[in-house]
């Protein structure tokens, strides 16, 4: 299998941040208070974070923020390093989008597209969930897919209660069809925010290499819930004039504001495709587009008009993931720093050697498995440094970029696996108990874990044709 | 100034085991717009009135939290509204009543009551610390009214 060469960019910020890293990893303290082991030290309080991660008994921004004052406290970090840590660019693209959407929603884009995208389909239910499974792909991978299934799915539950069905299919396809969109591109999902930023791979890099895959999958998925249910599915014929009858104008609820945020949103989605070849960050695209819609949001209003808009979409910045995000990037740097992860890196190799391919094939089915039962976000970031401790043994950067694809496919399509495998799953799951029809765990998992085996066998022979 | 000065406690009440549409009925009759639902102890079940039952008319996806906002798209009535109609009617006030009213206690300041009574509207029922007793209901008329007593009575 030859080695398909495509452009790599490596960004520069990202291979100054590695030397600088390397520069401090050797003038790190040699031991901790009471003369403990940084290693040792760091070590146990990433375990610690991901047991308490993973149990779900304390939230996840809460531990990740004290795992992280404690790698301070106890000396394996100083502030530097701490600072030197955190990965900005992620942090930025995260809060920018969010600002973002949160302005953009009020504008009832999302419900239009929905009940636009049904009328389309004349309310018929088969056609239906198939469409409303590619709105929510769609928008999963232009937005994140949390905000998607949070905008997407009471506007389902309205429109399957309107055709008497129950909205089980619906909610199951769009759980995958989100996961499957944000899988494509760079913002779609946040383990692909933490591999483009920390490798610097730009959002055409992403639409380009994960993008087909995605593609396959989402339509092997439709031609799957067709199967099991949508052939299935019928609406009496009353009930499809009626929903016929609905307007779906009326459900923008503030033109102007529409445009100004699709223009932004358009601006911002030209600067990820272009800026990233003028060097410029997606975070810093982000939030310069997040304050340029604000200044078109508040033009023109009173002080009073201006502060209320700005502090009702900064309210809605989801500050949990941020702040979790941010001790996030100091546990993995307290690891990385003191040398776990090098050491993690060697065992790998060892079980690998300079087999690529095998290493890609074991990252790709870990990652989709793990994330399946695990948050992926940690996961994601603390495979990252650990792939990067393997470049050098493996050809280098360019050589290693197809494990960072592998390693996009599994985390983001793994998240397929369970109930609880993705923050878009669970956001469905809470609606779907919301409205008096619950999704059981284990039903869930009956059929979605194998489903989702399936696409990361069919992302592993892509990977091992396209990639290797 | 307690909430249990400012309260009526002749109040019609109604219990579990009717239906909405006798529930309906007694509203109707005696001109109120909403009741407490009491078990045979006299303690408080829930509330249950008009409001309660225009929001079981509404879809759930509305209902729900962080749910739909507007339905000003929704054109035309739900084919099978008069038969939800006529479901949710026959329908016992344990499903119907809204199960977890805002309660004031009767030792608790009329100002926070008043500030209550203009959060979530009224009326408020007031319930025995502790046991969920019911001893009456504070509305807008009885709270201004004690406020006017309480005025004359400091002059």
């Amino acid at each position: 299998m030859g080695c398909v060469r495509y452009g790599l960019h490596t960004s520069i910020v990202s291979e100054k941040s590695l030397s600088l890293s390397m520069e401090h990893a050797s003038g790190i303290a040699t031991s901790a208070v009471f003369g403990w082991s940084p290693l040792v030290v760091a070590t146990v309080i990433l375990i610690a974070a991901y047991f308490f991660i993973i149990s779900e008994k304390i939230n996840r921004a809460i531990v990740s923020l004290l795992g992280a004052g404690l790698l301070v406290l106890l000396g394996v970090l100083n502030f530097e390093l701490v600072i030197e840590g955190i990965d900005f660019n992620t942090i930025f693209l995260l809060t920018g989008m969010m600002v973002i959407v949160a302005i953009t929603k009020d504008s009832g884009v999302f419900q239009f597209v929905a009940i636009y995208t049904a009328k389309a389909v004349k309310a018929n239910p088969r056609k239906l969930l198939a469409a409303l499974a590619i709105v929510t792909a769609v928008f999963s991978a232009l937005l994140d897919n949390v905000t998607t299934v949070l905008l997407v799915v009471p506007v389902t539950l309205l429109l399957t209660d309107q055709l008497n069905l129950k909205a089980y299919p619906f909610l199951f396809s769009q759980i995958f069809a989100s996961n499957i969109g944000g899988t494509a591109t760079l913002i779609g999902d946040p383990p692909n925010i933490l591999i483009g930023s920390a490798v610097g791979l730009g959002f055409m890099d992403f639409v380009e290499w994960v993008g087909p895959i995605a593609l396959i999958i989402l339509i092997f998925c439709l031609f799957f819930f067709d199967f099991i249910w949508g052939r299935k599915l019928t609406a009496s014929e009353e009930d499809k004039e009626a929903m016929m009858k609905y307007n779906a104008f009326e459900a923008i609820e503030d033109k102007v504001l529409l445009v100004k945020s699709l223009f932004t949103l358009a601006l911002v989605l030209a600067g990820f495709i272009w800026g990233h070849g003028q060097g410029w960050e997606p975070g810093t695209i982000a939030l310069t587009g997040a304050a340029f819609l604000l200044l078109l949001h508040s033009f023109g209003g009173k002080p009073e008009e201006q502060s209320h808009h700005v502090h009702s979409a900064f309210q809605q910045v989801e500050w949990e993931t941020i702040f979790f995000f941010l001790g996030l990037f100091v546990l993995v740097s307290g690891v990385e720093q003191t040398g776990l992860l090098k050491i993690m890196a060697e065992k790998l190799l060892g079980l690998t050697g300079t087999n690529i391919e095998l290493a890609g094939m074991i990252i790709l089915g870990a990652s989709a498995v793990l994330s399946a039962i695990v948050d992926n976000i940690p996961f994601v970031a603390t495979m990252i440094p650990l792939i990067k401790a393997m470049q050098a043994d493996l050809g280098g950067p360019q050589a290693i970029e197809p494990l960072w694809w592998c390693l996009s496919l599994g985390a983001c399509l793994g998240g397929n696996g369970t109930l609880i495998g993705a923050s878009a799953n669970v956001m469905v799951a809470s609606f779907a108990e919301r409205a008096g029809q619950r999704i059981s765990f284990m039903d869930f998992m009956k059929l979605a874990f194998p489903l989702m085996l399936f696409t990361t066998f069919l992302s592993a022979i892509f990977a091992y044709f396209v990639y290797f | 100034m307690p909430c249990i000065d400012a309260m009526v406690d002749k109040v019609v009440s109604l219990t579990p085991d009717q239906t909405v549409e006798e529930a309906m009925k007694v509203l109707e009759t005696r001109q109120i717009r909403t009741a407490p639902v009491l078990d045979e102890n006299n303690i408080l079940l829930g509330m249950f009135g008009f409001e309660s039952l225009l929001k079981q008319m509404l879809p759930v996806s509305v209902r729900m939290p962080s749910g739909l906002q507007r339905l000003g798209f929704v054109r035309g009535a739900k084919p099978d509204i008069a038969r939800r109609l006529r479901s949710i009617k026959a329908q016992s006030l344990t499903d119907a009543m809204n199960r977890d009213p805002i309660v004031l206690s009767p030792d608790l300041s009329v100002w926070e009551g008043i500030r209550k009574l203009a959060k979530h509207g009224s009326p408020l029922p007031v319930v025995e610390n502790g046991t969920n007793r019911f001893l009456g209901i504070v509305t807008e008329q009885s709270a201004i009214a004690e406020l006017e007593r309480d005025e004359y009575s400091s002059r």
